[in-house]
């Protein structure tokens, strides 16, 4: 006797899956309705018996069949959880995995296989927090007619929350030309003034932390690993202060220092000097871990490249040299410009290193694969003298005072034409001594020799932000925190080189190596033996059988050795000679015939 | 001298030359010769067999074919001789047992085959245990609900024909006693039947009426009776009860006289109750010290020690009297014939002749009247013998609890209805279509209810297996008794008789553990797979050759800042531009002219230069040459001109390494330094660690990392997890046998689940491969 159905609302044909909905009740969806979760089972719900802990399957296994079990793979449950698309997972896949035919014994294979899982469930992981990405970056769009570049920043500032436009402020300030520095997370803005104004403040809310005057001239500014010390390169020395002012500590090896960088993961305050000289100096140790003259002159143009922690130094002859602390050769040189280079900069995530010139060029290269073709060339009116690379990839340039950006660092432009015309451009007051994006946030300051711009630029900065790694709105407490977890996890300084994987490769002689080990043999002396012979009992052969024994030894000894360099050097000689002889005769000798003999003699040299 | 050779003993000569022949053997303890009977055989009476050069005239040692001889002298003993000859050459002797250490040996292997055997099952449970991801102690076992009630049915049966049966028989017996008792031999099943027959008939109006009014009646009866015991039970006086009590002992009384006159047995029974009644009351500790004798004596107790003594002695009497007696050998005797003589009392034997006389009589009329009775007198007949009863019941004082059961049955009884009862006996959830059925559903529920103890039916179940296994072993025992007591008589006849043995074997359980799980699978399927594989790869190939390409990575894209002349689009900028172009001051076009003043210079040039100095490979060339060598002539040669010499001699010149490619071969403006990384290279492997068999492999084993910051929580708690889980403060118990059969543990997380549907890699893959 079942009820009819309502008339009223027509039933819909495919009933609403619910999460609790089983698969049967899909099935019969005729029934409809939503069934009665089901609590027990039914001999459980009516139980009266007393619980007995038994068994109730046996161990014994069904057959395996490993095809069956890969198509039985796809339980519905898995399947419902599992549906990441493929393009995300392959986005946050870490590569190739270990083949098993590449692992030696079974139990390691196995091993291997099942880390294999790990893996690929922690990239799933990665893969489904993608929904937590609801921030998505977007840019100014122009209207029919218009460009984004006639846009001024008193326009956008009108056009944003309130929040925005109070990004957008102007400081006018006398201590001279700036330079400037946000911290890591961006919360924080550090104003240094050639003409020793120093001052540190929370540029959102716009809260001083400490504004002083070092009474020398300052050369640069930069913050350290956490937003509450920084360091000032002054007219002799590194000075540091805390967020409060005080004068924390002077580092006088760092000497007449014209730039500053900060690596954060490895603790290293990098420093390029006006004699050439590279320096780091560890920050959490306190020591100089590298310090010698690159031999390039005044350094003025310094970045590191955060991807390998590389630290690229760009010189008065247009290249671009990169340093590790630990090398005292450049690791790589790069030759950008054929004039001397205005500006460097490399984007964060170490993937394009851009250069601008005196030839008026602004050129982006491929800093991972170092082709010596740019990826891009932008030809100016008038050379850059600033350059900054946002987190999403915007490009800013100054020529004098004058500043532009661009949507895309290698395609340009601001709209979607061809033309490729600046996204937004701004005049400032003064002559632009410093450029740099805001991490996570759209905004790009400026520090000119007036003053200090912040600048909104829709679409520069990151949206999500990783509160692990850089916090906005971290707490003293989780400062203190990170700052534990950073020193934990610090790179060691000799780590720095071209190619941050190499670690996981195997070391392999270089070829001079090779070839000074080879040499080596051809120099080679016996070692000198020294033999302490047994002590004997008295009356057991007097000491001049003893010395004739040791004699003996040595002699043996030196003869096995002498033999075995013989047999390498041999087999060296053969090596190389049968590689000559083979590389010389690469045409095989044609097989004598029978009518040779009528050919030809060749002329013999006559005897004088 | 003569007489010495006369005197000549042959028998003294044999004597001597036997003992000098018997020199070379030398034996010197001679076999004994039996004269008479010994019990024991000592050792040193075994001498040496006879020697058979001896044999001849010696006689020899008695053997068995004499005695078989012997025997065939008499036809009596002729048989007895033939098998005595037959066993010896059919019996063999038995072997003699191995020396010891041999015999150890093979104790020792037997022993180690079976220990290997007993430890081999453990192999795949210590396999599957080392290779497991995670381990967790105490081994958790899951709990499992199993509804024992479920059970509880067939265990039913077993359990009722020990007990139920017998207390039902006990309650049947007990039943007709009563009957007896009060002189009412209807047959029950009559009966029975009776009613059933009546029941079909069609019942008229009238009846009907007067049967619900009967019922009315009896009900309102019982109600007010119930009600008025109710309220003299809550009557506080003794007195009142005590004139009640005496009422009734008078009535009792009066009835059992009256007995005495219709009924004699019935009496007799009725008198042991009684007097059963007045010990069991007597017996209760309630009349101790109550007596009036007792009560003065405690009185004066107070003041007289005498006294006193004497309520101490009354006392251990009644203690005494109501202690429990311990049986000794006679006194139990004499109980049991006891017991056998009250028993033979209590039990009324339906069946007895003695006892059955006057049923007997009465029977038939009872049958004689059934057939014409009708609905109305069936009915009144009925219940009166239910008052009966009760009154008898009543008077009864031992049957203190109501019979509520006889009650139901009555109601039953009463029903015209059958539908009612059906109603009922659906509760019970048995079948039954009679009322009587319905009681004795009631017991057996009440029993089983009672001895549904789960250990019971288990223990049950185990004593009927051991019962089933002691009755094979005891039937097999038989056959092969019987097997034995049959010698050879035919091969065939063995042989089946042994099948048979062989199926007697107690069959094996189905569900049999299997330890050793299969650990191949089939690799056949896999290359199938690779197959599938390979199939789908090129495809894959050229579309991500397709992909690689890139536009931007090939060429270099160009792009020039607008002019302000060019385009029409620039015209919103003008403003701007003017601005711009007014700023745009001496020191910057200074700069500009010196730069494009050295542009081109040298830098490339010196770019270069030091590039190809910074690249090349020092020490490369070797030479052999020694000092001396080709300077025969003398001092002069110009050290050019042997440079050259010797250049030019290959043999003497040592080139070392082929100029191997750079990485920056093709790469004009660009200076990779291959020679750098010595400080890193320090906590680099300086081989391909064990377990890989290339660099790709090793490199992409370590390729994710695993950290924190790297992956997602969960995922890192996942990697991170410890292999070994202990819980704090619970033992760990060593595994038992129970282990190799327990199911496996459900696995909850994905992780788990997927590496328990990997495949397993089979053992042999390496040599496969090789």
């Amino acid at each position: 006797m079942s009820k009819a159905p309502p008339k009223g609302r027509a039933k819909p044909k495919v009933p609403y899956k619910r999460y609790f909905d089983t698969d049967n009740a899909a099935a019969d969806g005729d029934t409809a309705g939503l069934q009665p979760v089901k609590l027990k089972r039914k001999n459980q719900q009516n139980f009266v018996g007393d619980f007995i802990r038994m068994q109730t399957q046996s161990k014994a296994s069904k057959p395996l069949r490993p095809s069956k079990v890969k198509a039985e793979a796809t339980d519905p449950a898995e399947a419902r959880k599992s549906h990441v698309p493929p393009e995300l997972l392959a986005k946050y896949s870490r590569g190739e995995k270990v083949e098993a035919r590449g692992v030696k014994t079974r139990h390691f294979k196995e091993q291997q296989e099942r880390k294999e899982v790990y893996l690929d469930y922690a990239t799933e992981q990665a893969a489904r927090t993608e929904l937590l990405l609801q921030e998505t970056a977007g840019q100014l769009g122009a209207d029919e007619g218009e460009i984004t570049a006639e846009y001024r920043q008193e326009q956008i500032a009108a056009n944003v929350d309130l929040q925005s436009a109070s990004k957008h402020f102007q400081l006018k300030l006398e201590f001279g030309p700036y330079t400037m520095r946000y911290s890591k997370n961006g919360r924080h803005l550090l104003l240094g003034g050639r003409r020793g104004h120093v001052a540190a403040f929370d540029w959102v809310t716009k809260k001083l932390h400490c504004e002083f005057n070092v009474m020398e001239s300052v050369a640069d500014v930069q913050w350290l690993h956490v937003p509450t010390m920084y360091a000032v390169a002054q007219k002799s020395w590194v000075y540091f202060y805390d967020k409060k002012g005080t004068e924390l500590h002077c580092v006088k090896r760092l000497t007449n220092v014209n730039r500053l960088d900060f690596l954060p993961y490895h603790f290293l305050l990098a420093a390029g000097n006006s004699a050439g000289y590279v320096s780091w100096l560890d920050v959490s140790m306190g020591e100089l871990v590298g310090n010698f003259n690159t031999g390039l002159g005044d350094i003025r143009l310094l970045r590191h490249n955060p991807s390998n922690g590389v630290l690229c130094v760009g010189g008065s002859r247009g290249v671009v040299s990169m340093w590790s602390p630990k090398v005292r050769e450049p690791l790589a040189k790069l030759l950008c410009h054929s004039t001397a280079m205005t500006a460097m900069t490399v984007d964060p995530k170490g993937m394009h290193l851009v250069t601008a010139g005196l030839d008026r060029n602004v050129k982006v290269w491929d800093i991972r694969m170092l082709n010596d073709q740019p990826l891009a060339l932008f030809r100016l009116r008038l050379p850059a003298n600033e350059l900054d690379v946002s987190q999403r990839g915007m490009l800013a340039l100054s020529q004098g005072n004058y500043m532009e950006t661009y949507t895309d660092l290698l395609s340009g432009g601001g709209t979607g034409d061809r033309t490729k015309l600046p996204y937004l451009r701004q005049r400032c007051d003064a002559f632009v001594h410093g450029l740099r994006f805001c991490p996570y946030e759209d905004v790009l300051g400026l520090s000119t020799a007036k003053g200090f711009h912040s600048v909104l630029v829709p679409g520069s900065g990151e949206p999500n932000y990783d509160a692990l790694e850089d916090n906005p709105y971290e707490t003293s407490k989780q400062r203190r925190e990170h700052e534990v977890h950073a020193l934990l996890e610090k790179i060691p300084p000799e780590l720095i080189t071209l190619d941050p994987n190499e670690i996981t490769g195997v070391d392999a002689p270089t070829l001079q190596e090779k070839i000074d080990a080879k040499r080596q043999l051809f120099h080679l002396k016996p070692p000198a033996i020294r033999m302490n012979s047994r002590r004997k009992m008295k009356g057991r052969g007097g000491t001049a059988k003893a010395s004739r024994n040791k004699q003996i030894v040595k002699d043996t000894k030196r003869k096995e050795f002498i033999a075995e360099v013989r047999q390498a050097k041999k087999s060296v000689i053969k090596q190389h000679s049968s590689s000559k002889e083979l590389a010389g005769d690469s045409k095989p000798k044609p097989p004598r015939s029978v009518l040779d003999r009528f050919k030809p003699k060749p002329q013999k040299n006559h005897k004088t | 001298m003569e007489d010495g050779e006369e005197h000549h003993n042959p028998k003294a000569h044999k004597k001597l030359l036997m003992a000098i022949g018997s020199f070379g053997n030398i034996q010197h303890i001679q076999k004994s010769t039996r004269d008479e009977r010994q019990t024991l055989q000592d050792e040193f009476q075994l001498g040496k067999s006879v020697r058979s050069a001896e044999s001849h005239h010696k006689p020899r040692a008695v053997v068995l074919n004499d005695l078989v001889q012997i025997l065939r002298t008499s036809s009596k003993h002729i048989k007895t001789g033939r098998k005595l000859k037959n066993i010896q050459s059919t019996k063999k002797v038995l072997e003699k047992p191995l020396e010891k250490p041999a015999a150890d040996r093979i104790r020792r292997t037997i022993g180690y085959e079976g220990v290997t055997k007993k430890l081999g099952r453990w192999d795949a449970v210590v396999a599957q245990q080392r290779s497991a991801e995670t381990q967790i102690f105490p081994i958790p076992s899951e709990t499992i609900y199993v509804n024992t009630a479920a059970h509880a049915k067939s265990l039913k049966t077993s359990i009722q024909s020990a007990l139920a049966k017998e207390l039902e028989a006990s309650k049947l017996k007990l039943h007709e006693l009563r009957k007896a008792q009060i002189g009412d031999t209807a047959d029950e099943k009559a009966l029975a039947q009776q009613e059933r027959e009546l029941r079909q008939k069609k019942i008229t109006r009238d009846e009907l009426f007067a049967r619900r009014k009967e019922l009315a009646y009896l009900k309102m009866r019982e109600s007010q009776k119930s009600a008025k015991s109710r309220m003299q039970n809550k009557i506080k006086s003794k007195k009142f009860h005590k004139l009640q009590k005496r009422q009734k002992i008078h009535e009792q009384m009066k009835e059992f006289e009256l007995l005495q006159k219709t009924n004699p047995e019935a009496a007799l029974e009725k008198l042991n109750a009684l007097e059963k009644i007045r010990v069991q009351e007597r017996a209760s500790l309630r009349h101790k010290n109550t007596g009036t004798w007792a009560k003065n004596l405690q009185m004066r107790a107070k003041y007289d020690r005498d006294v006193r003594k004497d309520l101490a002695e009354q006392l251990a009497v009644g203690r005494q009297l109501t202690e429990k007696k311990q049986e000794s050998d006679s006194e139990t005797e004499f109980k049991m014939t006891q017991d056998v003589h009250e028993e033979e009392d209590k039990e009324y034997d339906p069946f007895n002749p003695w006892t059955k006389r006057k049923e007997a009589g009465k029977a038939p009329t009872e049958k004689a009247g059934s057939h014409v009775s009708n609905w109305r007198k069936y009915w009144t007949e009925r219940n009166q013998k239910a008052k009966f009863l009760e009154e008898h019941r009543k008077d009864l004082k031992d049957v203190q609890h109501v019979e509520n059961v006889d009650v139901v049955e009555e109601k039953l009884k009463s029903d015209p209805k059958p539908k009612p009862s059906m109603k009922k006996v659906k509760k019970s959830k048995v079948s039954f279509e009679n009322g009587w059925e319905v009681e004795k559903v009631y017991h057996e529920s009440n029993v089983t209810g009672e001895s549904k103890i789960i250990d019971n039916i288990f223990e049950g179940r185990e004593e009927k297996l051991r019962a089933k296994l002691t009755k094979k072993l005891e039937n097999l025992k038989l056959r092969t008794d019987r097997l034995k007591k049959a010698p050879a008589k035919s091969k065939k006849v063995k042989k089946d008789s042994l099948k048979n043995l062989k199926d007697l074997a107690i069959k094996m359980t189905k569900q049999r553990v299997e330890v050793d799980e299969p650990l191949y699978y089939e690799i056949e399927s896999q290359q199938q797979v690779d197959a599938a594989n390979m199939e789908s790869d090129p495809e894959v190939a050229v579309d991500s050759a397709v992909d690689i390409i890139d536009l931007s990575k090939v060429t270099t894209l160009v792009w020039a800042q607008k002019e302000r002349s060019s385009g029409a689009l620039n015209d919103a900028l003008v403003n701007d531009d003017d601005a711009e172009y007014d700023e745009k001051d001496a020191t910057t076009l200074h700069q500009l002219t010196i730069s494009q003043a050295f542009e081109d210079d040298d830098i490339i040039a010196d770019f270069n230069r030091e590039k190809t100095k910074d690249s090349e490979v020092k020490n490369t060339e070797l030479q052999l040459a020694m000092p001396g060598w080709g300077s025969w002539a003398g001092a002069g040669i110009s050290q050019e001109v042997m440079e050259r010499r010797n250049k030019r001699n290959t043999r003497l010149l040592l080139r070392l390494a082929a100029p191997e490619k750079r990485r920056d071969d093709n790469k004009d403006n660009l200076f990779i330094n291959e020679t750098s990384t010595k400080h890193a290279r320090q906590h680099m492997v300086s081989s391909v660690p064990f377990p890989f068999r290339s660099l790709a492999d090793y490199e992409a084993s370590i390729r994710a990392p695993i950290g924190r910051n790297f992956v997602p929580e969960t995922a890192f708690r996942m990697l991170t997890r410890p292999s070994v889980i202990t819980r704090k403060g619970q033992v760990i118990e060593p595994m038992d046998d129970s282990d190799l059969v327990k199911p496996e543990r459900r696995l909850r997380h994905i992780v788990d689940k997927r590496i328990k549907r990997l495949p397993k890699v089979p053992q042999n893959s390496q040599k496969a491969k090789k």
